[in-house]
């Protein structure tokens, strides 16, 4: 029934964004311990568990937002994972620490030198509910638009008036004629803790964290 | 086409129990109202909607839009599918059970039902509770009461090891007394997730140094309860000085009293940053880990508010497990409380229905069948073994991978009775 042995007593299960988050996250990773080889894979390198025996951990390398999910239900002690995703589908996870990885902003953006937003404005966006509850904070009911990506295509096409979306260097707005409007939060990614895995096994995933911040620590203080 | 399950579906967060689970959840009931019992708790079972009012007058820890109303078409109120036990409790003891002298002890086994948004699927909207409520017991002695019955019952469960992790909603209140109440929202928040660094963020440079050096220690003060003795002074010394001693003395309490009660496998933590329903608690409150589930299997602690919205005054505290979450730490510790019971197959013919009757006589479950349908129907229904009768020489044939174990082999009448009513053939 159960084809991978869930985490045991022993064992720390940490699950990890794949891609290009994973890929930012190595360095610090590394000063925790983890081998970027590990991690990283060599090659056409497809496993999505990684053991790190030196640490008693195990890694699993996920899609980005099914990093919460895997964590809230007890399959993975902790995870790291972008504030966005936590803001946008609200889980009960411990957030012991910000890893400064990742950073970018949710902003409010939309065609260059639209002067007003039209009330209620149409919003596009991969965020419906960050989207939703920051136009509600201002007391506008916005008719808030999901799409799944090209979401900066919707001002140009007339989908919607503006789009709530994250932007890190903001090439993509600028190479399509928008600008940031307003910016909702800041987003990085965070260090995520099942609440039992807290309660059970309360001093292995406490050293794991503080292993963790040490590492922020000295990255940001070299 | 044929007819599939989805042409019945269920709505979403229904589900039915077959037959295995159903068994799971009886046994977790049937342990804890028998422990329960014992304590001096009468069980008592409330209807499963009632009028909104009640049910809203009454609530703690939940979410109004958690509950399920709809409009009873006889009279036209607006009625709720209790989302929580405890409002209905406190009902009966201000008003059928007023009469009768306290300290109220009542136990329940009661699904509750709650409505989730948003796009978890975390939870099943009907939720299998069992639990008890110890009303008009003060302080400590009242708390310790229904700690000692939740981790006995546990231990009579079979769980093997679960942590048992207490607060005090006093804690933080006393440090948020002095915290702009615009701001107490998102302090509350973050404490929850423990998210120190926001935590800093949101205190304002105006709050007194005792008051932010109390707080900000708060996400990392949980633990073993010895963390309790090497307090920064803010707390120790601070406005949560009385709530932490009184923490303190009922963390000592409970060890002595546990290892008085011979209970083994629990684990004592405090986590003093504990918010989860910390405005409803009004002094300890606690919540029951184990293995597996990756969820609270329980929790609980003292409401001293919640009787007197009812027009009783008197103080309360509770307890109620998460039913389905503890038959699956139940499992996942290899508890035999989980396992299936010994049942028997016999085929027919002669004395076939007298042995089966001999085994009812002891309790123990037996059907007779046809030998054509015997070892396949016994495997499909997790029977133990299927049973043949030749005379005074009775034929054990075990059935492989089903719940208790039984070999193969051959005994006298008696002696397979013997060994089949112990529960094994082995």
């Amino acid at each position: 029934m159960e084809g991978l042995p869930r985490a045991g007593r022993d064992v720390l299960t940490l699950a990890v964004p794949k891609g290009r988050v994973l890929r930012a996250l190595a360095p610090l990773l590394a000063r925790v311990g983890v081998d970027p080889v590990t991690v990283l894979g060599e090659g056409e390198d497809r496993r999505l568990i990684r053991e790190v025996p030196a640490l008693g951990w195990r890694l699993l390398l996920l899609k980005p937002d099914d990093v919460p999910t895997w964590v809230e239900y007890g399959a993975a002690d902790l995870g790291v994972c972008g504030r966005d995703v936590l803001l946008e589908r609200g889980f009960d996870l411990y957030q012991p620490l910000d890893l400064g990885v990742g950073r970018c902003q949710m902003v409010v953006a939309t065609r260059q030198g639209m002067k007003t937003l039209p009330d209620p404005p149409r919003i596009a966006t991969k965020y419906p509910r960050c989207a939703a509850a920051h136009f509600a904070s201002k007391g506008i009911q916005a008719e808030v638009i999901y799409v799944q990506g090209s979401v900066e295509l919707a001002p140009l096409t007339g989908l919607a008036d503006a789009i709530v979306d994250l932007v890190e260097t903001g090439e993509t707005l600028r190479q399509n004629a928008l600008e940031v409007r307003e910016v909702v939060f800041d987003v990085s990614s965070v260090l995520v803790a099942n609440r039992a895995a807290y309660k059970l096994r309360g001093a292995r995933a406490r050293a794991a964290v503080e292993a963790f911040r040490a590492a922020f620590d000295t990255e940001k203080s070299p | 086409m044929t007819k599939t399950a989805l042409d019945h579906p269920l709505p979403a967060g229904m589900r039915d129990l077959l037959p295995e689970e159903t068994f799971v959840r009886r046994a977790i009931g049937r342990v804890f109202l028998e422990r329960a019992e014992l304590c001096g708790y009468e069980h008592v079972i409330p209807p499963v909607f009632e009028y909104a009012e009640t049910i809203e007058r009454g609530l703690g820890t939940l979410d109004p839009r958690e509950i399920v109303r709809f409009v009873e078409p006889e009279t036209g109120e607006v009625v709720a599918l209790r989302p929580d036990v405890t409002p209905q409790i406190a009902r009966l003891l201000a008003t059928r059970l007023a009469s009768r002298p306290g300290p109220y002890r009542v136990a329940y086994d009661a699904s509750v039902l709650r409505r989730r948004s948003g796009s978890r699927a975390r939870t099943h909207r009907q939720i299998a509770q069992v639990g008890a409520e110890l009303v008009g017991a003060e302080g400590p002695t009242g708390d310790l009461e229904l700690l000692v019955l939740a981790a006995t019952a546990l231990g009579e469960m079979g769980l093997d090891a679960f942590t048992l992790d207490l607060g005090h909603a006093d804690v933080v209140r006393a440090l948020l007394v002095d915290v702009p109440s615009e701001l107490r929202d998102g302090v509350v928040e973050t404490l929850a997730a423990k998210d120190g660094a926001r935590l800093a963020q949101l205190l304002p440079l105006s709050l007194s140094p005792t008051i932010r050096e109390a707080l900000l220690a708060l996400p990392e003060l949980h633990g073993a309860p010895s963390i309790l003795e090497q307090l920064p002074a803010a707390l120790a010394e601070g406005p949560a000085r009385a709530a932490i001693a009184s923490l303190r003395e009922l963390v000592v309490a409970l060890q002595s009293s546990l290892t008085a009660h011979g209970v083994r496998g629990a684990t004592l933590s405090v986590d003093l940053g504990e918010v989860r329903g910390h405005a409803y608690y009004t002094g300890p409150f606690f919540q029951l880990f184990a293995e597996g589930p990756g969820v609270p299997i329980g929790g609980g602690g003292r409401y001293d508010g919640l009787l007197a919205r009812f027009g009783r005054p008197l103080p309360a505290t509770g307890l109620a497990f998460d039913v389905d979450a503890l038959g699956w730490a139940l499992r996942a510790s290899g508890s035999t409380l989980v396992r299936g019971n010994a049942r028997y197959v016999i085929v027919a013919g002669e004395g076939a229905e007298t042995f089966a009757t001999d085994l009812r006589m002891t309790r123990i479950p037996a059907i007779v069948l046809p030998e054509a349908e015997a070892t396949a129907y016994a495997g499909a229904w997790g029977y133990s073994a299927v049973v043949r009768v030749h005379g005074e020489g009775i034929h054990v044939d075990a059935v492989p991978g089903n719940a208790v174990s039984a070999v193969s082999a051959s005994f006298p009448r008696k002696e397979a009775l013997r060994r089949l009513a112990g529960g094994s053939s082995a």
